[in-house]
């Protein structure tokens, strides 16, 4: 059975404010496949998940990124949006006066290009919320405002399950939360993962690793992927730590 | 930084020693002018000197436009009609002779910077001390090292003598006569004031210090500043003032221009306490040009009216303005400060931090502009005023303008007025504190971002002096 | 029959005319005249005065102005209204009166009975000079004319031509909006428009009133009109009052206000002015709270486009103690739209334990639009709680990347966040079904009128 890639990163510099934070980074994430990105604060995780997503402040220097066959880099992020690839914020920002109801569904009408009938938008939400444990309460607040660290990253899982991406970037998004919200936003990021979708988690510890099985993880370290390997790579991480794998790399680097 | 127990009890052993409403014996003058003013007088103050004609002629163009311009608007309009301006006497020599090591300034001079309290702050200073004494320098020197790294710090009527070039390039150039009313009696009867040039590349570690002292009843104070510091160079200004009382007003009017040249920094801080009869009405203006770092840190306690508002030209690229000031009006005072950020450029950044205590009736108004041209994308500019009120009879006023003629632009004004919390003064009072200590230990926090800001023995001045006025406050 | 003049404003015989002509009484017509003799004395503001830069009201020509005489209304149960004033009554199931004054048609209003059956008074000021002379004499007698209030509010207050009555008894509470209304088509190119409003709302009485002044049409360019109103507002002990105020008008009309108000003992008076603009708005909104316990709430959302210009300015006097305000006022400005906001907050000596706070934000949506904020505060109480902030940006760049990240283009993502910058001030505002309406005449400026099924969406979950 072939593997069908959907987002194929090579040799990805990116400079953010004249200075170079990703150094080569090469990654390919196949349709059905959860990766796991593993690494210290500082080592490019989270510069990796802008610069898929376009943010404005992180420049290509060099290399590429096709996303479902197309040139990602040409795309801007809103099309990146609505052709499948969703970012799950570390630190979603608020926007005051704009109702959580209002903005899922602005948002759920430009990924699927075309107006949702209210009563059908409803009833679906209603049963995305219920599985999250999302109160309808939530509905009306608005988007972020005055939201703990736990209801922002069940808004982010919950516009996930809304938006059904082809390539989900989890950024940090076990960090703050407690163990029982891990597990439920875990739960829905294994009920979200198909055959079809493929996923990044980025991530700093492995406890999340503990619901969700990678496929693969990689190790981040001053901007490029230095080590890869299976699931079984995060309990090594966990048992030995960073500096396990910096020797390792650093004994390879002058070999 | 002292520990705030340590520095308690510092302040609780300097208040015991110090006395400062004290009036010296008159000084031996050898020359004071006749009160009033007239082009004779100006000619005879540039004569004195033995000035270039080019001075002269703008001496009397500025008493000119002294002349035609009207009182300012604003700001305390009915204490400025009380001054008289015929009734000051527009220049008053002390000594003939500057003094060039402090064994050769006069005993009676002498006595005045000790009655002060503050001299061992400065003597570790002395050679860099420009002290004015009346109207004119008395003592002035220059450590060797600074005149090894070029750097030039004197007296402004020396520098108009010995460095005239590069005077008649800067001087009013930042601030021409014409720029306001007081601005324009300034450039007509100026005399002292600092003059500081820093060579490119030099970065001067030890602050520069003028004392200023008005001694003279009715006695104005005209002194010229120009700093100009060189591309990537650096320099610290402090000027303190202190004042005895006297029984009728006194008129301080200075300018200070300051400029920076691309990547340069300069500070200049400001330690004002004239006695509670002298308005203080000053112009100060810097232009920063691309890169360059201006920083006004400005503290007004004393004076009856002070209208200062320091200003910041941010001319080039990635120039950044800071205003750090405090005020404190007690009895029939009036801090009329605040602070101009002019952003021309784009990239330029500034900030203003503005404080002030009203007691006694005292009135303290913030007073401050922050423009934005167009095409100066990307200017961030936070504004952040917070006044307490110690009393009933006092007032506070905040007026801030802004005016932004440039979408691209972060601008964050914030201001609140309160009064001492109830809840922090019992807080303290639990551990023991008598009402005037937690009530003088809250002030002193409440000031702690200005006086971290300054060389210890200037902090331990400033909280003296707080200290004390704030003695008798709690009722 | 509608009485229409050329006048020289700056004569003291088209005063004698107009009462003259009116058939008035002497109280008024002296009243009249002590406002115009403060109009006189009052300096033309040229456009170097703060809140009046660049804007050419020098375009103005007293002596020439061209006023009308509205008719007085009549009763009756289906009131003849303009499309626009209908569209804004279809958001409010439940009214309690509507009144409607225009040049060019018959004018009319209707009354809920029971409302008058209970003593409210909500009519044309000139059939309440006829009719309920004693309630509204001691008022327009009592009004002060001090120069503060600027030139051509005073001229409203000496000449006004139209004009609404609304008087509350004591204890009664009206929880169904009133509508007034003001027709300005015939007015436009070259004409004055003056009306005078005044509320009074009895102690421990509740009145909401919702007021526009508006057209069908649209002209931009012609000869610029002048709309100049003089409204005043008496809360009394115990009373509340809620004052809505729409101002959107065709771009060549100049307009300016003044509102006064006054609360008493424990009142409470809230206000939104929601400013579309014409060519230059002109608005002082003060507020004076009198007495212990008396609070307000002034809220203003200001939308420009084009060179729209607009001054507002709010003035908050706290005269006594444990009184508390709030003032909002957000503005956004499209094209080459430019705003100035002053506002003061001034504290007495006596007004110990007031809560004061004032807050203005503005977001410049053009490199060309241009906004100015100037609030002050004059504090001579030391028990007091006093706070503003003020700020001046672009629509927040990362706020637009997480809506872009979500698929939605740059300009429907700036569209939605203004809107939501807005809707905080307008949920504030307790005026039931006024949200709904104030948000449709919002969205359809931003999103222009294509756009009518987004227009009605934004606000739709907010009541």
């Amino acid at each position: 059975m072939s593997k069908t890639p959907i987002l194929v990163i090579k040799d990805l510099h990116v400079e953010v404010e004249g200075k170079e934070i990703l150094k080569g980074v090469n990654l390919t994430v196949n349709a059905g496949e959860i990766h796991a990105l593993m690494g210290r604060n500082g080592s490019g995780k989270s510069t990796l998940s802008y610069t898929l997503m376009g943010h404005p402040r992180y420049h290509v220097t060099k290399g590429e990124i096709s996303y479902k066959g197309q040139d990602l880099l040409s795309m801007s992020t809103d099309e990146r949006s609505r052709s499948g690839m969703y970012l799950a914020f570390q630190y979603p920002v608020a926007i005051p006066g704009v109702s959580v109801s209002n903005f899922l569904r602005a948002t759920v009408k430009a990924r699927r290009g075309k107006d949702v009938p209210v009563k059908e938008f409803r009833k679906e939400l209603k049963e995305c919320m219920a599985k999250l444990g999302v109160k309808d309460e939530f509905l009306s607040r608005y988007v972020n405002d005055g939201f703990s660290g736990g209801e922002k990253k069940r808004l982010e899982i919950l516009q996930m399950a809304l938006l059904k991406p082809d390539m989900a970037l989890l950024d940090e998004t076990d960090s703050g939360l407690d163990i029982d919200a891990l597990r439920t936003v875990a739960e829905g990021i294994n009920a979200l993962s198909t055959k079809d979708n493929g996923m990044l988690l980025i991530t700093h510890y492995q406890r999340m690793l503990d619901y969700v099985t990678p496929t693969f993880v990689h190790v981040m370290q001053s901007g490029q992927i230095v080590k890869s390997g299976g699931s079984e790579l995060a309990h090594e991480l966990e048992a030995q730590g960073y500096d396990w794998v910096t020797k390792e790399h650093a004994s390879t680097a002058t070999v | 930084m002292v520990a705030e127990l340590s520095r308690d009890e510092v302040l609780r052993a300097a208040k015991a020693d110090y006395k400062y409403g004290f009036h010296m014996q008159e000084a031996d003058y050898t020359f004071k002018s006749g009160k009033g003013l007239t082009p004779e007088i100006v000619t005879k103050i540039s004569q004195m000197k033995n000035e270039p004609e080019w001075m002269l002629k703008f001496r009397l163009r500025s008493l000119d436009i002294f002349n035609k311009k009207p009182m300012p608007t604003w700001g305390n309009t009915k204490m400025l009609e009380d001054i008289d301006f015929a009734n000051i006497h527009y220049f008053v020599r002390a000594t003939d002779k500057q003094g060039s090591d402090w064994e050769e300034v006069p005993d009676s001079i002498k006595q005045t910077f000790d009655r002060l309290g503050i001299p061992e702050a400065e003597r570790k200073f002395l050679a860099g001390v420009t002290a004015q004494y009346e109207s004119e320098v008395v003592y002035h020197s220059i450590r060797e090292d600074l005149e090894k790294q070029g750097v030039i710090f004197k007296d402004m009527d020396t520098a108009l003598r010995e460095n005239e070039d590069i005077v008649r390039k800067y001087f009013g150039t930042i601030i021409p006569p014409a720029d306001n009313k007081f601005a324009a009696l300034n450039s007509a009867v100026w005399s002292g004031g600092s003059f500081v040039w820093v060579p490119a590349g030099v970065k001067v570690e030890i602050p520069l210090q003028a004392y200023f002292r008005i001694n003279t009843e009715n006695m104005g104070q005209f002194e010229r500043t120009l700093i100009i510091a060189e591309p990537g160079s650096y320099v610290h200004y402090i000027e303190g003032c202190t004042a005895p009382t006297y029984s009728s007003d006194s008129l301080h009017s200075a300018v200070v221009e300051l400029i920076a040249q691309p990547g340069s920094h300069i500070r200049y801080t400001t330690i004002q306490n004239w006695s509670n009869n002298v308005y203080n009405l000053v112009t100060k203006r810097a232009v920063a040009h691309e890169a360059a770092k201006v920083e006004w840190v400005d503290g007004n306690l004393g004076s009856k009216l002070t209208m200062k508002y320091p200003a910041i030209y941010l001319m080039g690229p990635k120039a950044h303005g800071e205003v750090l000031s405090i005020a404190f009006a007690g009895e029939g005072q009036h801090q009329d400060a605040g602070a101009k950020m002019v952003h021309f450029a784009p990239d330029t950044t500034s900030i203003i931090v503005s404080k002030s205590i009203s007691k006694d009736g005292g009135r303290t108004s913030y007073r401050g502009l922050i423009k934005v041209y167009p095409e100066a994308h990307n200017v961030k500019s936070s504004v952040r005023c917070d006044a307490l009120l110690m009393d009933e009879e006092s007032r506070s006023d905040t007026y801030p303008t802004m005016e932004i003629e440039e979408k691209d632009v972060t601008i964050e004004h914030e201001a609140t007025v309160s009064k001492v919390g109830e809840d922090q003064l019992f807080y303290l009072m639990s551990r023991g504190l008598t009402q005037e200590e937690a009530t003088t230990m809250i002030v002193n926090g409440f000031f702690e971002p200005f006086t971290k800001e300054l060389p210890l023995e200037y902090a331990v001045e400033l909280n003296r002096l707080i200290a004390m006025n704030m003695e008798g406050s709690v009722g | 029959m509608t009485d229409r003049t050329t006048v020289d404003t700056i004569a003291r015989e088209t005063v004698e005319g107009l009462t003259a002509r009116l058939s008035e009484p002497s109280w008024l017509s002296e009243s009249r005249m002590r406002a115009w003799e403060a109009y006189f004395q009052a300096p033309m503001p040229t456009d170097r005065d703060e809140g009046w830069r660049g804007t050419d009201v020098g375009a103005i020509d007293l002596s020439k102005l061209k006023t009308y005489t509205l008719s007085k209304t009549v009763q009756c149960e289906k009131p003849l209204l303009p499309n626009w004033f209908e569209t804004a009554l279809k958001h409010f199931p439940n009214r309690g009166g509507v009144l409607f004054q225009s040049t060019s048609s018959d004018c009319s209003f209707n009354l809920n009975a029971e409302l008058a059956s209970k003593g409210v008074i909500f009519c044309d000021i000139q059939t309440a000079i006829e009719k309920h002379t004693d309630k509204i004499r001691p008022y327009l007698e009592a009004a002060g004319n001090s120069v503060e209030e600027g030139k051509l509010s005073l001229l409203a207050k000496a000449l006004f031509n139209c004009g609404l009555f609304l008087y509350v008894p004591r204890g009664v509470e009206i929880d169904v909006p009133l509508f007034y209304g003001i027709n300005l088509d015939d007015v436009l190119a070259g004409g004055a428009l003056m009306p005078r409003l005044l509320v009074v709302a009895e102690d421990n009485s509740k009145a909401s009133l919702a007021y526009s002044v508006g057209s069908e049409r649209g002209e931009a360019s012609g000869p610029l009109s002048l709309l100049s109103q003089y409204a005043e507002v008496h809360v009394k002990p115990g009373a509340r009052v809620t004052f809505l105020e729409l101002q959107q008008y065709p771009d060549s009309v100049f307009m300016v206000n003044r509102s006064n108000c006054l609360v008493d003992r424990d009142g409470r008076y809230e206000a939104l002015t929601l400013a579309l603009g014409g060519r230059q708005t002109k608005s002082d909104i003060a507020t004076a709270l009198r007495a212990p316990g008396a609070s307000s709430e002034i809220l203003g959302i200001v939308l420009g486009d084009e060179g729209q210009k607009f001054s507002f300015n709010t003035i908050q006097d706290h005269a006594a103690s444990d009184t508390k305000s709030d003032i909002n006022f957000r503005v956004a400005l499209k094209d080459s739209s430019a705003s100035t906001y002053q506002g003061i907050v001034r504290v007495a000596k006596v007004a110990q334990r007031t809560d004061a706070y004032q807050s203005n934000k503005n977001l410049l949506l053009s490199a060309k639009a241009k906004a100015d904020s100037i609030p002050k505060l004059e504090i001579l109480a030391d028990d007091v709680k006093c706070a503003h902030g003020a700020t001046v940006g672009p629509v927040d760049r990362e706020q637009i990347f997480y809506l872009m990240s979500r698929g939605l283009n740059e300009t429907v993502a700036e569209e939605l966040i203004v809107l939501g910058f807005f809707r905080q001030v307008l949920e504030k505002f307790n005026f039931p079904y006024a949200v709904n309406w104030l948000g449709e005449e919002v969205s359809r400026k931003i999103l222009g009128a294509n756009d009518s099924e987004n227009v009605a969406a934004f606000f739709q979950d907010a009541e």
